[in-house]
């Protein structure tokens, strides 16, 4: 019997007791566990998520978490010794059908399993030996470096991300949201497996991880699993390198132009919004929503049904710290990006407070609903909690419904006054030639 | 959750019955699709936004108000001919979205004014399609297997745009009267109470309508010799896109669809990382991100075409196209491995398993069989077929069904500066 089994599941201490989840900490090494129980379905996920991102990454080295992402589905020491060729987590979504993926974001890394509840002592045996036994060599990295690379040009192809990434240059002078997940295409170009190695060694280890068990299955058999292929695990470093940078204050509008051969033309604001999940950012998002959110909203009214854009997109980042936000509009044939950046103005300036209690209430309803929605599956649930988890706020998880309510009118008033103060805007046209 | 399937004349109505659920979805279907003519396609892409524009007694903004005020969403879509209304909400709302959805469906205003509205907006998300590589390369394949009559095949960006601007209120009118002439397809999901009100509201609606029979979608069934390279240039794009495929004659409830169904997932399984393609070339060879195939297109009536579809950068689309080609003449040559027809045993079951963990996906992957024709007891039938599957009968189909393939490459991209190469690896195929 192993040490681990001895200890037992008296290893796990109860931290919190939320209404729909409980948390867990492991007094040994500090890996923190989630139970959300959903019994009956025979399914459970299973979803780990370590705290870096993008965000720890340094100059020329961007994109490095999400390229040791990828290479968390290589081989481990493990699977060399049993031969394991395409490693443990690729050969058992092969031979079982499970489902399984992973994905960056600037401040976590989070890895998901979906499977018939009987796999469970597969999964975790798999998660426990790539938290920081993967072999990191140049057979496996080179040519995943080229799925990378064709990943990077999938997403450069689109003239939204192309302008996004320009704009983050050019409003973030000191803080490492400067930069997208994936990272410049110089950077990835340049990385090594000691690179990696070292990012690897620093970050992966059981005190900067939480792994959460959603499904068919007690919190008894949560705990002792967990135990089992967890409680060994050491952390390798006693202080995690974190990036901490203050983001001066904004001195004035910033504009940036990419020039391409095509046919689309874009407008982008871009606008600095509060972290995940604090009311301010619930009531930064809910302002999109009301701006931009439906064929109701303001700017779809005054842009989209006046046939000077085609379409209008936002996005309010879930990242831990205060971020860009954005809103695309795409100009349609013959409308100059003015014309477009006028009409903007125009329309905020002519949101009375009426119209926008109108509207958020139906924005907060419709939000209100398709939580409900999205946690219907475990999957559903894995993906929103990963936001709280990676924010270290997984008390807001409860109170969502709470803090999206606590949004008023005069917030949303006040919200399109300032994140859209054009002396504060970074301006972006993506100009097709 | 419990799934039932009843059937009339006028309707086929599918229920999961999931107790105490807090939520409620609903899909309805009706094939509109007449002639495909461009015409009948410019309105149906209209007719997606029309269908919201108000009714009799509700302005535009009037319905948007009540639907969002509900916390609910409607959403309507026209594919292949196919009209498709998907309602959703929590089930405190639910009989109040239905009334809704009936008023939308009974009484559409379809005014002058939202006509014109709406037709500047599809002219402008025409405008946006032409940089749609992935679903450009794909269009061009299956035009270039059907003649233009099939529903599955798609007019030009610029014949549409044409089409869209001389639409007529009378024709848009005249096209929701096709909703009492054909025959519908239902499906919801919720607790008992909300399935029985769906059906009561679908019963309502259905009431009055004449299914006529000569009416019905015509079924094509021509196939064309299409070239086996097929080009076009979109200078704004980085990677190539391609749709490679040919047609397959074949569609479910056939005998030999679950084995070539089959040998397709081993092939290039739709997501994750089993197929072969995925296994070899994105993660040995690292040409692309991804790439997955099925075989799709098909109806009740209507076989489908295989499609595979993925990516290259310029400079390996080449090598990516022959390492391709490589492994589907591979799989034909020898067949699927005894280890590969257990682990996809295994593989389909799991994806039954996992749809019960989640009631959304659950009554999309029933709508999908309701479509198809098929009671609970075909669905029953149609996964045990799967599981008295042999490994010699995959491989007998891909003998009979694939390897004859003659494979058309549809590619999408910034083409023009390497067309003599994709010409040269296409004519070494």
């Amino acid at each position: 019997m192993s040490k681990s089994t001895k200890r037992g599941a008296s290893a796990f201490k109860l931290v919190c007791t939320y209404s729909e989840f409980k948390l867990y900490q492991h007094k040994h090494n500090g890996l923190t566990l989630l139970h959300y129980p959903k019994p009956g379905t025979g399914v459970i996920t299973s979803n780990i998520t370590y705290r870096v991102g993008s965000i720890d990454e340094r100059r020329g080295e961007s994109g490095l978490a999400h390229m040791l992402e990828h290479m968390l589905f290589k081989p481990t020491r493990q699977d060399i010794e049993r031969k394991i060729t395409a490693g443990a987590g690729m050969q058992f979504e092969r031979e079982t059908g499970a489902t399984l993926n992973a994905n960056t974001a600037y401040d976590r890394t989070t890895y998901y399993f979906s499977y018939p509840k009987h796999h469970l002592s597969t999964v975790l045996e798999i998660e426990a030996n790539r938290m920081q036994d993967v072999v990191l060599d140049d057979k496996q990295f080179l040519p995943e470096r080229g799925n990378v690379l064709s990943e990077f040009d999938m997403y450069n192809s689109d003239p939204y991300f192309a302008l996004e990434v320009a704009m983050r240059t050019v409003t973030f002078q000191s803080h490492a949201y400067d930069h997208e997940v994936i990272g410049f295409r110089e950077d990835i170009e340049d990385y090594t497996t000691a690179k990696l190695q070292r990012f690897y060694d620093m970050y992966y280890q059981p005190n900067n991880a939480t792994l959460m068990l959603i499904g068919d299955l007690t919190a008894t058999e949560a705990v002792a699993s967990t135990e089992l292929y967890f409680g060994q695990k050491e952390n390798r470093v006693n202080c995690i390198h974190r990036e901490s940078a203050r983001e001066p204050a904004i001195a004035g509008p910033r504009q940036v132009t990419i020039k391409r051969p095509g046919t689309t033309n874009l407008l982008a604001l871009g606008f600095m919004h509060a972290a995940f999940p604090s009311v301010s950012w619930h009531s930064a998002s809910l302002t999109l929503d009301v701006l931009a959110g439906s064929p109701e909203s303001v700017l779809h009214q005054a842009l989209v049904d006046t046939g000077l854009v085609s379409s209008l997109d936002h996005a309010v980042f879930g990242s831990a710290q205060p971020n860009m936000g954005m809103l695309f509009a795409r100009l349609a044939v013959n409308v100059t990006h003015a014309q477009v950046e006028q009409a903007i103005q125009t329309a905020l300036k002519a949101a009375d407070i009426h119209t926008i209690k109108r509207l958020l209430k139906k924005e907060q309803t419709k939000l209100l609903t398709s939580k409900t929605f999205a946690r219907s599956s475990s999957l559903g649930v894995a993906a929103e909690l990963t936001e709280y988890v990676a924010a270290d706020a997984l008390q807001a998880y409860s109170t969502f419904a709470d803090d999206v309510k606590a949004v008023t009118a005069k917030d949303i008033q006040q919200n399109i006054k300032q994140l859209f103060n054009p002396d504060t805007l970074t301006t972006g046209y993506y100009i097709s030639v | 959750m419990n799934t039932h399937i009843t059937s009339t004349a006028n309707i086929s109505s599918a229920a999961v019955v999931q107790a105490h659920s807090p939520i409620a979805k609903g899909f309805i279907s009706i094939d509109l699709h007449h002639d495909n003519s461009v015409a009948d396609q410019a309105l149906f892409e209209c007719y997606e936004d029309l269908l919201l524009s108000g009714t009799a007694t509700k302005t535009r903004a009037e319905f948007l108000h009540a639907v969002n005020t509900l916390g609910g969403n409607i959403s309507v879509s026209v594919r292949a001919g196919v009209l498709t209304i998907e309602v959703a909400s929590l089930a405190t709302v639910w009989t109040k979205m239905l009334i809704l959805v009936q008023e939308m469906l009974t009484e559409p205003a379809c005014t002058q004014s939202e006509l014109q509205r709406v037709k500047t907006l599809v002219i402008n998300e025409l405008h946006d399609a032409k940089e749609d590589a992935k679903t450009i390369a794909h269009h061009n394949l299956v035009t270039s297997l059907y003649p233009a009559s099939d529903r599955r095949c798609v007019a030009s960006i610029a014949d549409l745009q044409a089409s869209v601007s001389r639409i007529k209120r009378a024709e848009v009118l005249k096209l929701h009267q096709r909703l009492q002439q054909r025959r519908w397809t239902v499906s919801v999901v919720g607790s008992a109470a909300a399935c029985t009100q769906f059906s009561t509201t679908v019963l309502r609606l259905t009431a009055t309508n004449a299914v006529k029979l000569e009416q019905q979608p015509q079924v094509g069934t021509e196939t064309k010799r299409a070239q086996p390279l097929l080009l076009e240039h979109i200078p704004s794009r980085q990677n190539i896109e391609l749709s490679i495929g040919c047609a397959l004659p074949l569609k479910p409830g056939d005998a030999d669809y679950p084995a070539v169904v089959f040998a397709i997932a081993v092939l290039a399984k739709m997501g994750g990382f089993a197929g072969r393609l995925m296994s070899i070339v994105r993660e040995k060879e690292g040409l692309t991100y991804g790439i997955y195939g099925q075989l799709t297109g098909y109806n009740q009536t209507t076989n489908g075409y295989l499609r595979i579809m993925t990516f290259f950068s310029p400079d390996q689309v080449e090598q990516g196209i022959t390492s391709t080609c490589r492994e589907i003449k591979k799989l034909c040559a020898t067949g699927i491995t005894a280890k590969e027809f257990q682990s996809f045993t295994n593989i389909l079951e799991t994806s039954r398993v996992l749809q019960n963990d989640s009631p959304m996906t659950k009554v999309a992957v029933v709508h999908q069989f309701n479509l198809l024709g098929f009671s609970v007891e075909d669905i029953e039938a149609y996964h045990e077929s799967f599981k008295i599957l042999t490994r010699a009968r995959v491989n007998k189909a891909i003998a009979t069904y694939l390897a004859p393939m003659k494979l058309i490459v549809s590619a999408a991209g910034p083409v023009q500066p390497i067309t003599k190469q994709l010409q040269a690896v296409v004519k070494s195929m």
